[in-house]
């Protein structure tokens, strides 16, 4: 194996202190007292106790099924104790908490690529956090809550550690509204048959999930969501409803997405190919009646799915449209020819 | 016409070196505005000489040129001159003067500036302060000449008025026989945002008959200053702001008018109604584009890799390099702190100018603030830095918003850009075009389009990016083409190919950092992320949200070369992935950045480009992304540069200091300069 002499370094913690200090001495002291904040945030980490009636940033603890709650509750235990570290690592994380994004371009909370880099070994202190207790510091304002949630949600759900699937369904469907559709993702990103069945079940017109669930079935890369997904196109949904289903149709349907399944060996590319022809073939007729802003989102979607039958079936379409839609079709297909791979 | 008998020798200068009005009548010479220059600090008051008047009934003659020079009589003069004819010198007996002072098309007609720079050096924008800075501030205002009537009789006045809303926006200066200037109309009160950050008062605040600042709307002349003539200066205080009724059209009118002895009302041949007009348009803020001619790059000296790699760079190219130290301290009133990293985006850089004499531009720099700072209060405002640090004799500042801390990341400069001059069919932008990306203010964005020249904006989408800046997926490099320049866009499609051509070739297992700690159960400790060219060709995420991108780059990219008319050899892709880091709306679905170093989000100067390094996998012994950038930028290849051999390129260690923070090279620097050679707004026509 062949490996990459790269000599960069993580980012120097000197250099960031130096944005806040202009004091050399007081710099030195400053750092020293952030150090030791940290140690005693992955020391209340390391020391909270068990927490079966603990509240974490996305839920309280008896949100969760009795069983599921005291399994997960075990299986943090054991991890704390085989694994500190980990716990550590989540407790350090930056982006969520002011001195850690203040910064940033966007001086926005954000966390999630720190999380995702972290990796699956630190799935479990990441559903600790969401549910039984949240290590001190990582965030404090509301949206430093909700970017937290946000970014642990979704490390969790690409983990796609199955052990995550209580929470995510809890936060699913009991969570705050502004973090259910990202918890949607991840639980299609799991993309279990009970998983599935969850997000199918709520992504029924009426259904005050329906949205979220719409968005999480882009994120399952299985014929059958892409089929669910296609049902409620059909349907013709509303403004709002027809742009999460087609955005999740593309989604669903990603030709580079189904790339990286067959190379990772978690899919055959016939199986590819059959997810995007759903979509492609829900999408094409939904184009002569979606509304202007949807039609781009058709467009979108389709050169998601890049399907090589996509221009015989716009063709397709064509005959028969009114002569407006038509030139649409053709001003679609041109588009889509342009920037085909 | 007026009648006047010689010609005026000025030089380049614009001192009058014999300017001869022949003003007979009583024998006297009359010592008068005859000619007055923009850009040059010239006296006319005091060095006119050779009068040679031809006495009564004098009437036009011709001169050894050759041209119809009028002489003087008696009969009253009722006549206002400006620089109709864009030579930088209004002169009274120039017959363009004269036949384009009421006027503004593509060929003639007068402008004036924005006088925000600071040329006595008190911090104090010099339209602030209600007097004339110095020598050095004379040629920032535009002239205005009365013509002397030399045998005004006692009694007799003139008035000099502005109209209403020009009046509001305007200061206009009187030239004193001593060579001193007195303010007499337009604003006439001089404390106008005493309390606040200059650049809030006049840009934010209008000065109408309802606010408490003082407006006067004429000057009154008496009958010596109708006999010697007058000279005034004009300056405004704000460029125009938007193209909404009743806002202020960029344009001033001054209305002569006089009475003779008995008060009855002066009428002329020229002025059958007795009024004479002019107009003048005030000179458009012009935004600099990656073709311009810098001469100087700020950026933060926070972070040594970063500033290391870009002094060599900026060195190379022989531009100055500027620095700030990093603070927290409150309102540290001192040029070389600051808490802002984002030099891009805090302010951006620009020009003003009109013409000045010898064919030269008079103009000034201009740096406009994001309304936003990175702590509350004005202290931290970016116009309470730019004051401290780049206000300067011929340095201006300013703000076009209405209100301090509004906005979001999409005001921060580096959603806001210029494309280079082009043409396509009948759209015409000979001085580039403003592209800006989603949800900029609407005062910005009329602000933009007010100025007219550099308009309409050109409108991309960016709020699909997390930052959501046109910096992170658009730049522009000068080529040897017939367009000069092509379009460089960052393509998620080029980085997937190079890697899956890099694992056909056999280097899948190849490693490089993700610039982030990973954790390893194994040793439960952390450890850089290295991903291999293996993993990120399964990253199922990574490749969905990439190819998202790349749609959205796609309609960029395809809007772009629609209005500008690029053909597909105009149009240089630079590798890049994409990630999203969630959080999405139904408003704001996706939220992606850079991956790995966002390469196209570089700065440009002259033929130099200063990349972020790709810090990609080493194959070969070479970086993969690295050799790219060389072969695809450096090289002739793609003929960038103005030889067409391809760009110097130049790559920065900004991974730990920007990427991960979201931003890169171009988000840390701003380059600054004079307006570029040719680039005449006045003649664009609009």
């Amino acid at each position: 194996m062949t490996t990459n002499p790269i000599t960069i370094k993580p980012t120097n913690f000197q250099e960031l202190t130096n944005t806040m200090k202009p004091c050399k001495s007081k710099r030195a002291v400053w750092t020293i007292a952030v150090a030791a904040a940290v140690v005693l945030q992955a020391g209340t980490a390391l020391a909270a106790p068990r927490a079966t009636e603990g509240r974490g940033v996305a839920l309280t603890a008896t949100q969760l099924p009795a069983a599921a709650r005291a399994q997960l509750q075990h299986e943090i235990d054991g991890w704390r104790v085989s694994h500190p570290g980990a716990f550590r690592a989540v407790a350090q994380v930056k982006g969520c908490s002011k001195a850690g994004y203040e910064n940033n371009r966007n001086p926005q909370p954000e966390c999630f690529r720190e999380l995702k880099a972290l990796g699956g070994g630190v799935v479990l202190p990441m559903l600790s956090a969401l549910v039984f207790d949240v290590p001190q510091g990582l965030a404090s304002t509301p949206a430093e809550r909700t970017a937290l949630t946000v970014g642990l949600l979704r490390a969790v759900g690409v983990a796609r550690d199955p052990r995550a699937a209580p929470v995510l369904k809890a936060v699913f469907e009991q969570g705050a509204e502004d973090v259910r559709g990202e918890a949607a993702e991840a639980l299609g990103r799991l993309g279990g048959d009970a998983e599935l069945a969850v997000l199918t079940q709520h992504s029924v017109a009426g259904d005050p999930l329906r949205l979220a669930a719409l968005q999480g079935l882009g994120e399952c890369k299985r014929l059958a969501a892409a089929k669910v997904l296609a049902t409620q196109l059909a349907g013709h949904p509303d403004e709002t409803a027809t742009a999460i289903t087609v955005r999740s149709l593309g989604n669903v349907a990603s030709s580079w997405a189904w790339k990286a399944m067959v190379q990772g060996k978690k899919a055959t590319e016939a199986e590819g190919l059959q997810v995007r022809t759903t979509a492609a073939q829900a999408l094409v007729p939904a184009f002569a009646w979606a509304s202007e802003a949807n039609r781009e989102e058709i467009a979108q979607a389709l050169q998601m799915a890049q399907h090589p039958q996509s221009a015989a079936w716009l063709a397709a379409a064509k005959t028969g449209a009114d002569a407006a839609t038509a030139r649409a079709y053709e001003a679609l297909a041109a588009r889509l020819a342009k920037h085909s791979r | 016409m007026q009648t006047w008998t010689r010609r005026l020798a000025v030089l380049g200068s614009g001192t009058v070196l014999a300017t001869g009005l022949a003003l007979g009548g009583c024998g006297t010479s009359a010592a008068g505005p005859a000619a007055a220059a923009n850009g040059a600090g010239n006296d006319t008051s005091g060095n006119v000489s050779g009068a040679d008047g031809s006495g009564d009934g004098a009437t036009a003659t011709d001169t050894p040129g050759g041209s119809d020079v009028p002489v003087a009589s008696k009969a009253p003069v009722l006549d206002l001159v400006v620089d109709g004819n864009r030579d930088g010198i209004a002169e009274l007996a120039n017959a363009d003067d004269q036949k384009f002072s009421n006027v503004f098309d593509d060929k003639h007609g007068a402008s004036f500036l924005a006088n925000l720079d600071d040329d006595d050096g008190d911090t104090v924008r010099d339209a602030d302060d209600g007097v004339v800075n110095g020598a050095e501030d004379e040629p920032d205002l535009a002239r205005v000449l009365v013509a002397p009537w030399p045998n005004a009789p006692d009694g007799a006045t003139g008035l000099l008025t502005l109209d209403e809303v020009g009046s509001q926006n305007v200061r206009l200066f009187k030239k004193n026989a001593d060579g001193t200037w007195t303010l007499v109309a337009g604003v006439t009160s001089t404390d106008q945002g005493a309390d606040l950050p200059a650049g809030i008062a006049s840009e934010s605040l209008g000065c109408t008959a309802d606010d408490d600042c003082a407006v006067t709307g004429n000057y009154k002349l008496e009958a010596e200053d109708l006999r010697t003539g007058a000279e005034f200066g004009v300056e405004a205080r704000r460029f125009r702001a938007s193209g909404a009724d009743g806002d202020w059209d960029g344009f001033v009118h001054l209305t002569l008018t006089a009475k003779d002895g008995a008060g009855v009302a002066v009428k002329t041949a020229n002025a059958a109604d007795g009024k004479e007009v002019v107009m003048l348009r005030v000179a458009p803020w012009m935004l600099h584009g990656n073709t311009s001619p810098f001469d100087r790059v700020r950026s933060a000296a926070f972070y040594s890799a970063f500033v290391a790699d870009l002094k060599i760079a900026i060195g190379a190219a022989g531009l100055d390099f500027v620095t700030y130290k990093s603070t927290n301290k409150v309102n540290p009133k001192h040029l070389d702190y600051w808490n802002d990293q984002w030099t891009q985006d805090l302010y951006q850089t620009g020009w003003t100018a009109m013409p000045g004499p010898g064919g030269k531009m008079q103009h000034m720099r201009v740096a406009n603030a994001r309304p936003w700072g990175r702590a509350a209060g004005d202290d931290w405002l970016p116009i309470t830095w730019l004051v401290n640090a780049y206000l300067a004799p011929d340095q201006a500042v300013a703000t076009f918003y209405k209100e301090a801390e509004t906005g979001s990341t999409y005001d921060s400069h580096g959603n806001h850009d210029l494309l280079p001059p082009y043409e396509n069919g009948d759209d015409k932008f000979p001085v580039g075009r403003i592209i800006h990306g989603s949800n900029v203010l609407p005062e910005t964005k009329a602000f933009y389009n007010a100025q007219q020249v550099q308009g309409p904006a050109l409108v991309i989408k960016s709020d699909w990016l997390a930052v959501g800046h046109v910096d992170e997926v658009l730049s522009y490099a000068p080529a040897k083409t017939p367009r000069g320049w092509k379009l460089l866009v960052s393509s998620d499609d080029l980085a997937l190919t190079m890697f899956e051509k890099a694992q056909k070739d056999g280097h899948g297992a190849v490693t490089f950092w993700s610039g982030l700690s990973n954790y390893d159960p194994k040793t439960d400790k952390q450890k850089d992320a290295e991903v291999s060219i293996d993993a990120t060709l399964a990253d199922v995420d990574l490749m969905e949200w990439s190819q998202k991108a790349q749609i959205q780059i796609n309609g960029n990219h395809d809007a772009v070369q629609k209005a500008v008319g690029l053909k597909d050899d105009e149009i240089v892709f630079i590798p890049c992935l994409t990630e999203d880091v969630g959080g999405g709306s139904s408003k704001k679905p996706e939220n992606k950045i850079a991956w790995m170093p966002g390469t196209v989000n570089s700065l440009v100067f002259g033929d130099f480009i200063a990349m972020p390094n790709p810090f990609g996998p080493t194959i070969d012994g070479n970086d993969l992304f690295a050799k790219d950038l060389q072969d695809r930028l450096g090289t002739a290849v793609n003929q960038l540069g103005h030889d067409g051999m391809g760009m110097k390129v130049h790559l920065i260690d900004d991974f730990s200091s920007y990427h991960i923070a979201m931003g890169e090279v171009h988000c840390g620097t701003n380059p600054e300069g004079p307006p570029p050679a040719g680039f005449m707004w006045w003649a664009v026509g609009r």
